[in-house]
């Protein structure tokens, strides 16, 4: 093989790391966007027997949103498989437990169930919060884009530091 | 071994008893002559190779004819058959009528005079087609793109392909590729002597030129230190950037590095480390300005002007 030929493989095969920012982002509907990245379905070349898939850096585990009640209605079952070792979840109990199972859970659940699945799930990093360690940040070069944009919330900054004429004494009442 | 299968299957048998069944078996014979005959085979270990010219129906004067037809050329019997002699098997020739005591005044020629000025000839109508069809490309590179042409594998290659191997007199069989390749160059020399030289450069053309076709040249147009190479070539105030880098701290680390001057990118390459990937950015360079880029057009064949001074 030629040295051209060589480092245009090494250029192709290199494993990118994404990151991406789950902050009030429904975990299901990313998990199916992470899973691709992972696999490396989004390149021309991917096949299933070729090690193409990339690495994702997920942060913000701990804000992601789920719709509706589900936080109430949504069961994680679980068998210790002893004799009456099954448990139900909620997932607001599993989140207060482990802030990253649901979205690890959502993962691994959109992709379809082969030997191939517990290795491509080592390609996939979660942090709860925005602190990630250093090393790690080093080799992030890429950006998954927010499958929704984060809304904007009445207590923030921004509210508060809205230019004002007068502000109101806090027991102020109507008359 | 080759049998014809209807000889070793037994007739087709049709039964009616309580349902119709149909026997289409192989004869007991088959399986244990078989194993006989390989195994004879494999006793008598390995048997020399057969040249065609040993059995019996081979005609060597319409053979050299058809060489000629084949590849749509005239050549003249005599300096055809002279390009085909070898040395060694004239003073094999010569040995045997020694042999039986005769003295051997062979009035046969080799063809070490014909392979020399075959050689020559192809040399020139090589260097002429790179010169034109790669104006840009140092004349270092032109040569060793040359000398690959011209190297005893490839010559071997096209020699045996239009059916060289099996006119070739000489007392080595299976020939060996130096063999194959001084057959070609004197066949080539006597065409330029049948046809003339337009006819013959055709010829070069249409054989050994073609073989270039889907062949990476970069590996032969690589100089030794490209960043040095490329300084002297557009002058010093280069300067090399990491355009691109990902997966840094891990064993999969890739970086792309492009070479700029006046802020013009010159090239970019890429490789595990930026010291690898500079030297692909300048070898990148180098090959543009050359104009040997991997998505360069294929070498035009058909429509060329060759130039007729060599300026090298």
């Amino acid at each position: 093989m030629s040295a051209l030929g060589r480092v245009r493989q090494w250029n192709a095969f290199s494993q990118v790391w994404h990151l991406f920012d789950a902050k009030w982002q429904n975990p299901f509907q990313s998990a199916a966007v992470i899973t691709k990245y992972l696999m490396g379905k989004h390149k021309p070349f991917y096949h299933p027997f070729a090690n193409c898939g990339d690495v994702v850096v997920v942060i913000n585990s701990r804000h992601i949103a789920l719709l509706g009640d589900e936080w109430k209605k949504r069961v994680y079952f679980h068998h210790t498989g002893y004799p009456g070792g099954a448990s139900w979840t909620l997932a607001w109990e599993l989140h207060e437990k482990s802030p990253t199972m649901i979205l690890e859970k959502a993962v691994y659940s959109s992709m379809k169930g082969n030997l191939q699945r517990r290795h491509t799930m080592k390609r996939l990093i979660i942090y709860p919060d925005d602190i990630i360690p250093e090393d790690i940040h080093t080799n992030i070069s890429s950006q998954i884009k927010q499958l929704r944009k984060v809304p904007k919330v009445l207590e923030s900054d921004e509210v508060n530091n809205f230019p004002r004429i007068f502000k109101l004494p806090v027991d102020y009442v109507p008359s | 071994m080759s049998f014809s299968m209807k000889f070793l299957v037994k007739p087709l048998v049709i039964s009616y008893g309580n349902s119709i069944t149909v026997h289409r078996q192989i004869h007991r014979w088959v399986a244990p002559t078989l194993k006989a005959l390989n195994n004879r085979k494999r006793e008598m270990g390995p048997q020399p190779i057969n040249r065609r010219s040993d059995y019996l129906e081979w005609n060597y004067k319409a053979e050299i004819y058809s060489f000629g037809k084949r590849l749509g050329e005239d050549f003249k019997e005599d300096l055809l058959r002279e390009a085909f002699t070898e040395k060694s098997f004239i003073n094999l020739e010569a040995e045997k009528l020694m042999k039986v005591g005769v003295d051997p005044q062979l009035d046969m020629k080799d063809n070490a005079n014909f392979s020399v000025e075959g050689e020559k000839f192809i040399s020139q109508c090589v260097l002429k087609y790179l010169v034109s069809v790669l104006p840009s490309l140092p004349s270092e590179h032109i040569e060793s793109i040359h000398n690959f042409l011209l190297s005893d594998e490839k010559l071997s290659t096209v020699s045996k392909n239009i059916g060289i191997d099996d006119l070739v007199l000489t007392a080595e069989y299976p020939l060996e590729q130096s063999t194959l390749s001084r057959s070609l160059k004197s066949v080539i020399h006597a065409l330029v002597l049948s046809s003339g030289e337009e006819r013959a450069s055709k010829f070069v053309t249409d054989f050994i030129i073609t073989q270039l076709c889907g062949e990476d040249i970069t590996p032969l147009c690589t100089p030794e230190n490209p960043i040095e190479k490329l300084k002297s070539t557009v002058g010093a105030n280069i300067e090399s950037r990491i355009i691109v880098e990902s997966a840094k701290n891990t064993l999969l680390a890739n970086y792309q590095v492009g070479i700029y001057q006046e802020k013009n990118l010159l090239g970019r390459g890429c490789g595990e480390s930026p010291w690898i990937a500079e030297e692909m950015a300048a070898l990148d360079a180098l090959w543009r300005l050359w104009g040997i880029t991997s998505n360069k057009k294929p070498f035009p064949i058909k429509s060329q002007k060759i130039v007729n001074s060599v300026n090298m």
